[in-house]
């Protein structure tokens, strides 16, 4: 498996919040998601610095009146 | 045995001529995936015996002078996250409950037996739709019909690799980051993600709730406007089902003239390094093509292209985490390790994060919208290399944030533009390169008749991989 480089604290934060999550991964997978961590926050942070989205409403919508049909 | 039509257009007219049966058809197709399925990881499960009767039922049908249209009688691979009504859907996956939609069919599968189809089996696919291929697992290895020692691509791996070998002519996929338009790029054939919200998606595992689209891939762009014309349309059982109108897909096919048609390069996002170098003479090649038959081309860019990368798997791994976090908890070991790395990353996420990302699609929405004032398709390559090899793979995992390095799909599952990808040439190994069109919203008429026309002055989607060349009808 490969593992990309992370700081302590990435490590910390990964294994926090899996633990939080209740998810057993092993000590191998917690270190492959902190390898996988800075890529992820800096997709994150990317989306939170888009001036353009600072009055924008989000692409959720919820439908009061909803109509539960079945399939199949 | 006979000779079997290369495509769904072929077969339909052989069909309506009374050149073959269904029967005929059917067999010879099983045929095939009797002699080279073990080789290629196709099927999960064959429904032979529902298959020959839905055939004979077509013969019968088509006999008596009713012709329900160009799906009756053809042979077709569903995806295995998909139900039909045969036998429990998998999804790839020992985690599913079989009883989920046990003896049910998905809208589309119920769509395409109305329309006469003949529905062969379930296809692999990754696990859920997502991750890589665990080798652990007890469930077939897809490979590729060009290269078996290549990965067919996913996450609608059976699909794309059926479709290439003729044990099918044409079949369902999704696509939630590219799972149609990859593993139709990595086999050679053609494959459409229709605008989201018009094909219902009822009746199918859930990946990400927010971008996951059901699409055929099959040898053609005209072959897919014939699949979409029996997928397309409302159902209430979707919350995100649009309720238009259906247009007349085969309307503008089998034209050769772009004239008027304006077509933006994006050649900024499309080019990484480490690319196959046989990509961008191809891609040339192809907007040649379209350019002689009346096409204009420009430069464009096309925005929030970064952003909308981040904003797929940021809400793939949210939305997807919610659907497993229960058997995640429970059953870890039970699922493919790639998709573990991949549905966990959800965990990683906060719900600002989710939200913001829904913001920006909103921004990206508009300003592409706006680019689309000005010119009416975008053209990409759909990948920077051919088929992923095996070796790539390294502890039973691919990688599969490597391979998003050089696949240029997830952009429009943000933003839920149609997508068609044409094949548009080779590598120097022989592997199949692609051509990705995009068009605006609910426009997927456009893009098919763009992909029709370059197919038919180009024949790169009726080249065949030569491990079953000499059974195919030329």
């Amino acid at each position: 498996m490969t593992i990309a480089s992370f700081t302590p604290a990435d490590e910390a934060t990964v294994r926090t919040l899996l633990a939080a999550a209740a998810i057993p991964a092993s000590e191998e997978e917690i270190l492959a998601f902190a390898g996988d961590y800075p890529r992820l926050k800096g997709m994150v942070e990317l989306l939170h610095a888009v001036p353009e989205a600072r009055y924008e409403a989000p692409g959720l919508h919820f439908d009061p009146t909803p109509k539960f049909a079945e399939w199949g | 045995m006979i000779d079997v039509p290369l495509s769904i257009t072929e077969a339909a007219a052989s069909l309506r001529e009374g050149e073959i049966t269904a029967t005929q058809l059917t067999e010879a197709v099983l045929a095939r995936a009797d002699a080279h399925d073990s080789a290629v990881g196709t099927f999960l499960v064959r429904f032979n015996d529902q298959a020959m009767e839905a055939a004979a039922v077509a013969d019968k049908e088509m006999a008596k002078g009713l012709h329900r249209g160009p799906l009756h009688g053809i042979p077709l691979g569903i995806k295995d996250i998909i139900a039909a009504a045969e036998g429990p859907t998998t999804a790839n996956s020992l985690v599913l409950d079989p009883a989920w939609a046990a003896g049910k069919d998905a809208p589309v599968v119920a769509r395409l037996r109305s329309a006469g189809a003949v529905i062969t089996g379930k296809v692999t696919t990754m696990e859920f739709a997502c991750g890589s291929p665990d080798p652990t697992k007890p469930f077939p290895l897809p490979r590729n019909p060009w290269n078996t020692d290549t990965w067919p691509g996913g996450s609608s791996s059976g699909t794309g690799s059926g479709v290439a070998a003729g044990f099918f002519l044409g079949g369902l996929g999704t696509d939630t980051g590219g799972s149609i338009r990859i593993p139709a790029a990595f086999c050679g054939i053609t494959g459409l993600m229709p605008t989201f919200g018009r094909v219902p998606k009822s009746g199918c595992a859930p990946l990400g709730y927010s971008l996951d689209h059901i699409g055929p891939m099959a040898r053609s762009a005209d072959d897919c406007a014939a699949m979409l014309q029996v997928l397309a349309g409302y159902h209430a059982s979707d919350p995100d089902c649009a309720n238009l109108p259906v247009p007349d897909y085969s309307a503008g096919l089998g034209s050769d003239s772009l004239a008027g048609v304006r077509i933006g390069l994006d050649r900024v996002h499309h080019f990484p390094e480490g690319g196959d170098p046989a990509v961008a003479p191809c891609f040339d090649a192809a907007v040649g093509v379209l350019e002689s038959l009346g096409a204009t081309v420009v430069e464009i860019e096309l925005p929030y292209f970064a952003e909308m990368l981040a904003a797929d798997m940021v809400t793939m791994g949210a939305e997807a985490l919610a659907y497993h976090l229960p058997d995640m908890r429970t059953r870890w070991e039970d699922y493919f390790m790639g998709t573990r790395r991949m549905v966990a990353t959800g965990a990683l996420i906060s719900g600002a994060d989710f939200v913001q990302a829904q913001r920006v699609r909103r921004v990206a929405l508009q300003a592409l919208g706006e680019l689309f004032e000005a010119v009416d398709i975008v053209a990409t390559p759909t990948a920077s290399k051919g088929a992923t090899p095996y070796t790539d793979l390294e502890g039973g995992i691919l990688d599969v944030s490597q391979v998003f390095e050089y696949v240029h799909t997830p952009y429009w599952d943000s933003v839920g533009n149609p997508a068609l990808v044409v094949p548009m040439g080779f590598t120097d190994d022989g592997l199949p390169l692609s051509l990705q069109l995009a068009s605006p919203h609910f426009e997927e008429a456009s893009l098919l008749k763009v992909g029709s026309a370059f197919q038919k002055v180009t024949d790169w989607h009726r080249q065949v991989p030569a491990m079953i060349a000499s059974q195919m009808a030329a």
